[in-house]
Formats: C-alpha cells, structure tokens, sequence
C-alpha cells in the first residue's frame, strides 16, 4: 500500500505533522457541508492520533499534544472549551488500556481504528449523557466512518509504537 | 547497567505520561465544570475560527461561483422566465403587504396598541459555520467594534438564524438553532399554539412544551412569540411538523439556502418594572372571642346579610334540584304578576267604557240640538266602541294598562269639530 509520505521520518516529527495535519483538517468544519440528518461529511480527525499514537504507551508528549488538539477543535467549533480535549484523552486512555489488555496491537489498520472510532462514540455518548446534551447518534456515527476509512491512508502517519520512543 | 537503565526509563516514561494523562483529563473536566461558552475566551476564540472562515470561504466562494456561473449558462433562459414570473407576483404581494402594513398602523394609532417594530440593525456576512457533533455555531464578521453585543439576534432573509452568544473583536459566534443549548419560544401562526424550538443537533429542532397539540396544524408557519423577552415577536422559523418519530419539530426557514448574508438585531429585552409593588395591607385576624362564638353557633365564618344560602349537600342532584325548585319559584313568581296586570288592565278598561257611556249621553244631547252630521256618526261610534268592547277578546284578554291621561279624556272621540 502506497502512504501518503514517501518515508519515515523521526518519530518526534511525526507527532507533530500528525498535529498540524489534524489541526489544518478540522478547519474544513467551517465549511457547512451536511448530509441533512446524518450530520456533516467531514470525518472526526481526532481519530487517527487517539488511535495511532496509543502504540507509544502513556506519554508525557501524546497527552499534552491530545489536549491543545481538543482545545483547538473546541476553538473551531464553538464547543465548550474542554469538550474535545476531554472526549480525546479519554478515548486515548481508553484505546491504551484496550491494547494492554486485549493485545490489539497485533490487529490490522482498520481493525485498530473501528476498535477506536466504537470507543471514542461510547465516549462522547457518555459525554453527551453526562452533560445532558443533545446527541444525533446518526450525526456522530458517520464523521467516525468517514475518519475510520481514512485511516487506512494517513494511518501511516500516526501509527506508532514503543520501539520508536 | 545500560540495560537496566533503559528498563527504568521504560517503566518511569509511561507512569509519568499515565499520571500527566490523567491530570489533563482532570483539567479538562474542570474546564468544563467551571467554564460556559459565553465570556472574552469565546469571543477569542471567536475571532481565531473567524480569520480562518475567511480564509476558507474565499476558495468556498469560488468555488460556488464557478457552480453558479455553468448552471446559469445551461439553464439560463428558463431560470430567467422563471424569476420574472415570480418577480411579477412579488410585486403583487409587495403591494398587499404595504397596505396592510399602512392598515395595521392606522388600527394600532386608533386603539393605542404599542408595536412592536424590529429595530434597526446591522447587516454583516457568516464567514463559517461549524456544525460538528456537539455544537452548531456560525461566524459572523462583526464583532464588538460595530457595537454587536451577546444575546443580539440574526435573521437573514429567511427568518431566524439564531442568537450571539460570544462576541470578539471583529466577529461574533452565533448559536444556531439546531444547536442542543439553543430555546426559542415560539407559537403557531394559525393557532397560536405556544411551544419551545429545542435544538437537538439535528436540522430540524423539537417543539417542546407544546402547550396545545391536538391544535397545532401540520405545515403550520412557527414564528417567535416574544414570551421570553429577547426574541421580537412575528419573526419566521420554519414550519411545524411531525417527524417519523411521532416528535413535533419544526422546518427551519433558514434551511432554505446558505446562510451568507445576515442582520444582526439588538435583543427585545423587556424593561423590568421602576417601582415594587407592595401588596395591599391585610385586615387583622378575628379576634379570638368572636372565633370562639362562631365555632360555638356551629358556623364555620358569617354569612354576609343577604347572601345566599350555603346548601349542606352540595352533591350535584342537590344542585339540580335546588336551580329547578328556584325556577319553579320564578315561574310561579312571574305567573301571578302576569294574572295581576292582566286584572288591572282589565279593570282599567271597563272603567273607560264606564266613563264613555257616562259621556256619551249629553253628547246626544248636544248632537240632536246641533249638528246634524254628527248625530249619527257619535252614536254609532258609541255603539262601535261598545260592540268593539263587548266583542274583541281582549276586553277579557291581557291587553297594557292604558295611559292616565288618555283613560281621563276620552273627549275626542265624541266631541266634534268645534
């Protein structure tokens, strides 16, 4: 399979092109495309950091970057400030108990990311309980498909693991 | 000793980043425990999204453009007859609505309504509009310097937009109605049938508290009603309507065409009142002496004089029976009134028939030695009137008391010409 970049660079660098590449794409929620009820077409890029840099393990650098990249989404958005942060490091935190007690590391890119995307609806689900806000399910199911089946491409990008530290 | 000291790090790293991870979880839920979506953060944050909507509205723009321009160019003719069509009967309903509008403040002059006009405000553009999974907000490119101010309302051409709820420098974020934290009351146009817009993420928001159901009308046009004070009265949301859900929810108006172009209104924000109100001093309770003498009569409080009788059984055959015993009564009470005039009337008119034969004897008198014309004319309207009287049913039939002064002279009727 071809990635989207033609080699591999520092592990460092690619956390922070992940971030720059997830912060210029959540920008596109500006732009008011809609599928009617099943909410916007842009996929939930947090996705693909929650899952990919979960390979790493509990680190300093992941959460601190997890948490800016909610704080800008929540930016974008107009969401309360604190939403997307704390829906991304749960979800994160979620994802790394998940591959240690699962052992899910060993599964395929989609695999890993479907694994991801149900974790991080549970978890805004419960956000949305928890904080009594409305919650179009439709809405929030198809921004995760879109980001789960774009995985397959940028997963490349984000796909981490401990050896690389 | 090298690799027992990687083995170190291996384990301290992930505690450390398990421990930082858990500390920013904790901030982030105090940041939402503590912080709203109101306040200058918002407001900055406001103008961040705002710069980066113009960025990306200008390709955006283009784009639609180029859109535009090729389907024009295919379907311009019948697009233009199409306009032209609807242009003309536009103007009709222009005209209409000017008069009407005239009609509508001559009746609110003349009855000394209050309107209630829309002020003026300010027009500016939406730059963005972000409908993610837990917010539906849009950028607006006017912020505190042109005077914007939170809770002021957007309306474009459609109807209602939404609401300010963070204002910055140069722009302004705006609560859309699809928004889960958004309410708008609102009411039917036909059936004024009072309810709340509640946005739950979804194009189409709930009409909650619905006051009336059985009376809301499906395609009915919601407007706001004003009951909240920030809102104007009368504008445009959408239409009502029941959703697959067995949900009564509303079409938003807005959803016609992209939101672009939007006027930005300050809020109604009814005054509260100058003065408080002091409720009316209350009079001093009985005394305990007159407690004691009514409790000891078996009364529970004195009856006012004349009032009504508290029935003891006021079970509803009791009630009924007591209106029917109370009719009976007026029945009975009206019957002998009427047996009563009717007996005076007729009293009344026997007396005149008395009084006319009592007349009518020198009258004769007076017609034999004189006029000649009249002496058969009296007589026989003496015995008209007699015959009249001895044969009309209503010399026995109820018939109005006559005047006094016409029962007193009953000249004219056997008195000639003079």
């Amino acid at each position: 399979m071809i990635g989207i970049l033609p080699g591999r660079l520092a592990t460092r660098q690619r956390l922070f092109v992940g971030a720059i590449l997830v912060m210029g794409l959540s920008t596109l929620d500006l732009i008011p495309l809609e599928l009617g009820l099943l909410g916007s077409v842009w996929p939930i890029v947090l996705l693909w950091p929650v899952c990919g840099w979960a390979g790493l393990g509990p680190n300093v650098t992941t959460a601190g970057l997890l948490f800016l990249l909610g704080l800008w989404v929540d930016t974008l958005t107009g969401a309360q400030f604190g939403t997307w942060s704390f829906i991304a490091l749960l979800s994160h935190a979620c994802v790394l108990v998940q591959a240690r007690v699962l052992g899910t590391r060993n599964l395929g890119r989609i695999s890993r990311a479907t694994l991801a995307g149900v974790v991080l609806f549970l978890v805004m689900l419960l956000f949305a309980l928890w904080r009594n806000i409305g919650f179009n399910i439709m809405s929030a199911i198809v921004p995760i498909t879109v980001a789960i089946f774009c995985y397959q491409r940028v997963g490349q990008l984000y796909d981490l693991s401990e050896d690389e530290l | 000793m090298v690799r027992r000291g990687n083995r170190r790090t291996n384990i301290v790293g992930p505690v450390i980043g398990a421990v930082v991870l858990t500390a920013l979880v904790t901030a982030a839920v105090t940041m939402l425990v503590t912080g709203s979506r109101y306040g200058a953060v918002a407001g900055f944050s406001s103008d961040v999204a705002g710069a980066l909507g113009r960025v990306i509205s200008v390709p955006v723009g283009w784009f639609q453009a180029g859109v535009s321009s090729v389907t024009s160019y295919f379907g311009g003719s019948p697009l233009n007859q199409k306009l032209k069509e609807e242009n003309a009967s536009l103007l009709q309903w222009r005209d209409q609505a000017r008069a009407m509008a005239e009609r509508l403040d001559a009746y609110e002059k003349l009855h000394g309504i209050a309107g209630e006009k829309l002020p003026e405000g300010i027009s500016g553009r939406m730059v963005g509009e972000s409908v993610s999974v837990f917010s539906r907000a849009g950028i607006v490119n006017l912020g505190s310097k042109a005077g914007v101010k939170v809770n002021w309302i957007v309306l474009n051409q459609n109807g209602l937009v939404g609401r300010v709820i963070a204002v910055g420098a140069d722009t302004s974020r705006v609560l859309l109605l699809g928004d889960s934290e958004s309410r708008v009351p609102v009411m039917g146009e036909v059936t004024r049938a009072r309810a709340i817009a509640s946005g739950d993420k979804s194009a189409v928001p709930r009409l909650a508290h619905l006051n009336t159901p059985t009376i809301m009308q499906d395609g009915e046009r919601v407007m706001t009603s004003g009951d909240d004070g920030i809102f104007p009265r009368g504008i445009a949301v959408g239409q009502a309507g029941i959703a697959p859900d067995k949900v009564w929810r509303v079409r938003l108006a807005t959803n016609a065409s992209a939101i672009d172009f939007v006027r930005l209104i300050p809020p109604s924000n009814f005054p509260p009142p100058l003065e408080t109100v002091t409720p009316p001093p209350l009079p001093a309770p009985p005394s305990d002496a007159t407690m004691r003498d009514l409790t000891g009569s078996g009364a529970i409080l004195p009856l006012a004089p004349g009032a009504a009788a508290v029935p003891s059984a006021a079970t509803p055959e009791a009630i009924r029976a007591a209106q029917t015993d109370a009719a009976l009564g007026l029945t009975k009470k009206s019957a002998n009134e009427r047996d009563a005039a009717r007996e005076t009337a007729r009293k009344a008119e026997a007396a005149r028939l008395e009084a006319l034969r009592g007349n009518a004897g020198p009258a004769r008198k007076d017609a034999a030695s004189g006029a000649g014309s009249d002496s058969a004319t009296a007589p026989r309207s003496a015995k008209k009137s007699e015959g009249s009287a001895a044969q009309s049913p209503l010399a026995t039939a109820p018939t109005p008391a006559p005047e006094p002064t016409r029962a007193a002279e009953p000249a004219p009727l056997i008195e000639g010409p003079n």
